[in-house]
């Protein structure tokens, strides 16, 4: 049985009709088409479908959308305002952060919140940060060098 | 997915009296980061799904006039990372949760739901047990007490009823001249279950380095965790120095041929039993240390 719900995100409120049982990161798919966020392993271990859940990263995967009610959701979609990049995105993009990009949207905002939360993250914090976030590409190096060139700003 | 009636009692009273009426049907969901992978593989079908994320009733925690420590089942792995009285008063709960999964699921993961569950393969199990701590399980006809040395039976059981939910955790004062630790063995730098896991509790006496008190658990080995009771054995009553330890990890680990070594894919059972005497080793001298260190 469908209820009507109303999502945050990216500070927009989104009213849906949705069944209880629904995925968040399926609503944000398929519902409302932000395709940034990804699915891969369904079992909240490599962090592809990462969002932000009041400023807090979560595995959308494992949540219902009905979980994420009355929460502020920041997809990667919500990062940049119209062609202007986030720094986080931005330092990425220079520092040959991004291979072939899947992990990027969940590892950037894993990188967001951060750096919210600790804007002069050590090497030893950042990686600790990223645990969550798995890439097959890039063997990490260039991903900690982005968020560190963030750090030392501050 | 699985279709579910979706319930959201505003209380725990409400969860109880639901979860009464409808035991045998419904699963308790607490952030469900462990359920959901289950429900997702059918490996469960409720009819209801009875929803405790939203009762901020049970996300407390509270230090009680004699020192003990009350964590409402409901706080997350990160709630328990990020405080600053579990940092100052009992560092092996931080110490716990530093390496439990990712942020992603520690932002949300509940430590009730965590125990709940009861898998094998999972941190929190060994260090309850080790720091003496109690169960709150509540039903529409009451709440009781369990202690942790009763309360994982088998792998995914425990000792709550079907109509019983977990509610809250409560840790005993960790009084000067006790150190406690946790040691999580794993291969991966992160995003690893334990291979093994071991929670030590030293308490010394008040002068010398003489063992009053010890309890040694391994997590990740057994379906449930369990004492190492020879080690203990070796400890009780002895005055300890860095290398009795070792010996004790040594000479009391032999006993550990009879433990039933629950099923790992990851690795053989041989790797765990020759791992586990040095594994205890550790985690005893970092006690020891914190022991001596916490007049």
């Amino acid at each position: 049985m469908k209820e009507s719900i109303v999502l945050d995100v990216n500070g927009q409120e989104y009213s849906l009709a949705l069944e209880s049982n629904r995925l968040l990161v399926d609503v944000l798919r398929e519902d409302l088409k932000m395709t940034g966020t990804k699915i891969n392993c369904g079992i909240g271990v490599c962090g592809a479908c990462t969002i932000l859940l009041d400023g807090d990263t979560v595995n959308s995967c494992l949540m219902l959308a009905v979980d994420a009610v009355g929460k502020k959701i920041t997809t990667i979609e919500g990062l940049a305002d119209g062609d202007q990049l986030h720094p986080v995105q931005e330092a990425f993009v220079n520092h040959g952060a991004i291979q072939c990009g899947f992990c990027s949207p969940g590892m950037i905002l894993s990188a967001k919140a951060l750096l919210d939360e600790n804007p002069r993250a050590n090497e030893l914090e950042i990686r600790r940060a990223i645990s969550g976030n798995l890439c097959r590409c890039s063997g990490y190096t260039k991903i900690v060098e982005a968020i560190q060139g963030q750090t030392s700003l501050k | 997915m699985i279709q579910f009636d979706f319930i959201r009692p505003q209380s725990i009273k409400e969860a109880c009296d639901f979860l009464d009426k409808s035991a045998e049907v419904s699963k308790v969901k607490g952030a469900g980061t462990s359920l959901l992978i289950l429900l997702k593989q059918g490996l469960f079908r409720p009819k209801y799904l009875i929803n405790l994320e939203e009762l901020k009733e049970l996300r407390f925690i509270k230090e009680e006039k004699d020192g003990s420590l009350r964590l409402g089942a409901l706080v997350t792995h990160r709630d328990i990372e990020t405080s600053d009285l579990i940092e100052k008063k009992y560092y092996v709960l931080k110490e716990m949760e530093l390496d439990l999964a990712s942020v992603q699921v520690r932002n949300r993961g509940t430590i009730g739901g965590d125990i709940s569950h009861a898998e094998p393969f999972s941190d929190p199990p060994p260090v309850m047990v080790a720091l003496g701590g109690e169960a709150k399980c509540q039903s529409a006809q009451g709440e009781r007490s369990v202690s942790f040395d009763d309360f994982f039976q088998d792998y995914y059981e425990t000792a709550l009823e079907q109509n019983e939910i977990l509610t809250e955790i409560t840790i005993p004062k960790i009084h000067a001249r006790t150190g406690c630790a946790y040691i999580k063995h794993t291969l991966r730098k992160a995003m690893d279950k334990p291979y093994v896991g071991v929670a030590v509790y030293l308490k010394l006496d008040k002068h010398e380095p003489v063992c009053k008190e010890v309890r040694i658990v391994l997590g990740a080995v057994a379906s449930v965790p369990i004492r190492a009771r020879e080690v203990e054995r070796v400890l009780l009553n002895q005055e300890i120095d860095e290398s009795f330890l070792e010996h004790a990890s040594e000479k009391g680990s032999l006993s550990l041929n009879k433990i039933d070594i629950v099923y790992d894919m990851r690795c053989p059972e041989d790797y765990k039993k020759d791992v586990i005497p040095i594994i205890i080793k550790r985690a005893l001298k970092l006690a020891f240390e914190r022991a001596n260190r916490n007049q």
